[in-house]
């Protein structure tokens, strides 16, 4: 790779993390304390591009400049072969003299090209967050989680994480819920027998380790995959051990949150 | 013309598959991104900056010591797993042993305090996971490099890139563009197997001792999640042995299918084909003993 296009390339993909940072468009992918991280790098790979592009602009030998260099690189100009032809070892000192100052082929890494890659996802692919696809595919068991929630408020519906419920409901037969009106927003899953879970993923990191916590709703009709509903019911005993079920009596619709998943 | 239903189908049925590949495979690259470039610039202003006399004195002359030594420094380095290749590389350019730098590389990921808080948050009331999943890592770390010492290939020196007068940024982008293009190849990997391992598959051989342990290793290998998090996942396999366990948290940060296409890229397939099975039998095998005596 050219050292200006790689240069180029960094400064890129700087800029387009820091707009997706900037804009939110990161929290689809990671937890949202990763945002300081994110912008940090982004400062760096446009510093870093910033600067190989203020430096190859400056270089003495650039073709473009008066008086300037063919290319800029000393093994361009000798001749390999023919009457003019000069000495192997001029030849191998030249192209030694290229690679010690950065001219010769391939003294950015080519590699580097891939990074055009996660560019254009993020920029061509609309945003989506992992959703109904994802938690169907894992299934209903709760996943074990060991975190627990605070105190609850003494009146009226408890808001609760969808995956702070589940665990609840799943293995502490409603711990502390079990008569009391509980709410919970998260997005549609349908399931396989015409019913349907209101869902959240939870992620630790990244969605690379999501994993999603489904509530079976006994009730109302299913709307439609995906979209966002605030739904509010009772604790009711789960037919499969280590799955969770509500009792719904309201389902609202509701916009979704800036933040897919939960941390 | 045979145009039915179910062609399209396939057409649509496919469709969630790839948006949830891609949505995973950007966020491994987003995730990892300001840990690689954390590492290379801890490794260029080693490359730049440090003389030669102060690396010296770090890092002890004599290999047997140098090794261990290596592995403890690993834990200055927070964050996950994918800093620690590029910044291994510019170590041994710089002259460190291949086997300390190797184990600084293997043990970095695992050991950082970072990742020692967020296992004992995954596991809370229990200490002792966390104890084994450092002592467990040391351990293989300092094991892989002092082996390397006897049965690995020598690494490759990148004569010509120590890039003195091209300054840190000059060292900083070549790293970038070098580590991150076999980032992306990596997130590929583990985003794919992401996407096609079912996450129910590893179930049932949960209750088979020995086989347990080995399944977890590999799904750690496949999964390739971070080390910030792999507590996390983990600790929802709850019908695992504590042992099984570990070897997931034991594995993972020392070889998974990100690090083997970052180490390839980096110090050439041959190394990458031998470092990682090694890696793989030792991180086993330590967390069997270390498992036995601690969990």
């Amino acid at each position: 790779m050219r050292r200006d296009l790689g240069a180029g390339l960094l400064a890129v993909v700087g800029l387009v993390l820091a707009v997706s940072t900037l804009t939110g468009g990161y929290l689809d992918y990671v937890r949202p304390s990763h945002r300081w991280w994110l912008l940090a790098t982004a400062v760096l790979l446009l510093v870093a591009g910033a600067a190989g592009l203020v430096g190859w602009a400056r270089r003495p030998d650039r073709p473009d400049r008066p008086g300037g260099h063919d290319d800029g690189r000393r093994a361009a100009r000798l001749h390999t072969h023919g009457p003019l032809a000069a000495a192997p070892a001029e030849i191998a000192a030249a192209r030694e003299a290229d690679r010690d100052r950065g001219q010769g082929a391939g003294h950015r890494p080519a590699v580097g090209w891939l990074l055009v890659v996660p560019v254009l996802l993020v920029l061509l692919v609309p945003a989506s967050p992992l959703g109904s696809w994802a938690a169907a595919r894992q299934g209903p068991t709760v996943p074990a989680t060991t975190a627990r929630s605070g105190p609850l408020p003494p009146a009226g519906p408890v808001e609760l994480a969808v995956p702070d419920y589940a665990v609840r409901a799943a293995y502490d037969a409603g711990r502390g819920i079990a008569d009391r009106d509980v709410a919970l927003v998260g997005f549609v899953t349908p399931a396989d027998d015409g019913g349907w879970y209101v869902t959240r993923t939870a992620i630790s990191c990244c969605a690379a380790d999501a994993r999603s916590y489904l509530v079976a709703v006994d009730g109302p009709p299913a709307p439609a995959r995906d979209t966002w509903v605030r739904v509010v019911g009772r604790w009711t005993p789960a037919v499969t051990p280590g799955t969770a079920r509500l009792r719904v009596t309201t389902v609202t619709p509701v916009p979704a949150p800036a933040s897919p998943y939960v941390t | 013309m045979l145009v039915g239903p179910e062609v399209f189908a396939v057409g649509v049925g496919t469709a969630p598959t790839w948006q949830t590949w891609s949505t995973v495979f950007v966020a491994i690259v987003l995730q990892a991104l300001p840990y690689l470039a954390l590492g290379v610039v801890v490794g260029a202003v080693v490359t730049v900056l440090v003389p030669d006399r102060a690396l010296r004195a770090v890092v002890p002359a004599n290999p047997t010591a140098a090794v261990p030594v290596a592995a403890v420094a690993g834990a200055a380095l927070p964050g996950c797993e994918c800093g620690s290749v590029p910044l291994a590389a510019r170590l041994v350019d710089r002259g460190v042993r291949p086997s300390a730098a190797l184990a600084f590389m293997l043990s970095s990921p695992a050991v950082n305090p970072v990742v020692l808080v967020a296992t004992a948050v995954a596991f809370p009331g229990q200490p002792r996971m966390v104890l084994a999943r450092a002592i467990a890592s040391l351990v293989v770390a300092t094991v892989v490099g002092w082996l390397w010492t006897r049965l690995g290939r020598p690494l490759p020196v990148r004569r010509g890139t120590h890039h003195h007068d091209d300054g840190v940024l000059g060292v900083v982008t070549h790293d970038l563009l070098h580590a991150g293009g076999f980032l992306v190849v990596g997130a590929a990997c583990a985003a794919t197997l992401n996407v096609a391992v079912p996450p129910t598959w590893v179930g049932a051989v949960a209750g088979v001792p020995l086989l347990s342990v080995v399944v977890l290793g590999l799904l750690a290998v496949l999964l390739a999640v971070c080390s910030e998090a792999d507590a996390f996942v983990v600790a929802s396999l709850t019908a695992f042995s504590d042992t099984a366990k570990l070897a997931f948290l034991v594995v993972g940060p020392a070889i998974d299918v990100k690090l083997a296409a970052m180490q390839a890229g980096t110090f050439g397939p041959p190394v990458a084909a031998r470092l990682g099975p090694l890696t793989f039998v030792v991180a086993i095998a330590t967390t069997l003993v270390v498992g036995t005596l601690l969990l």
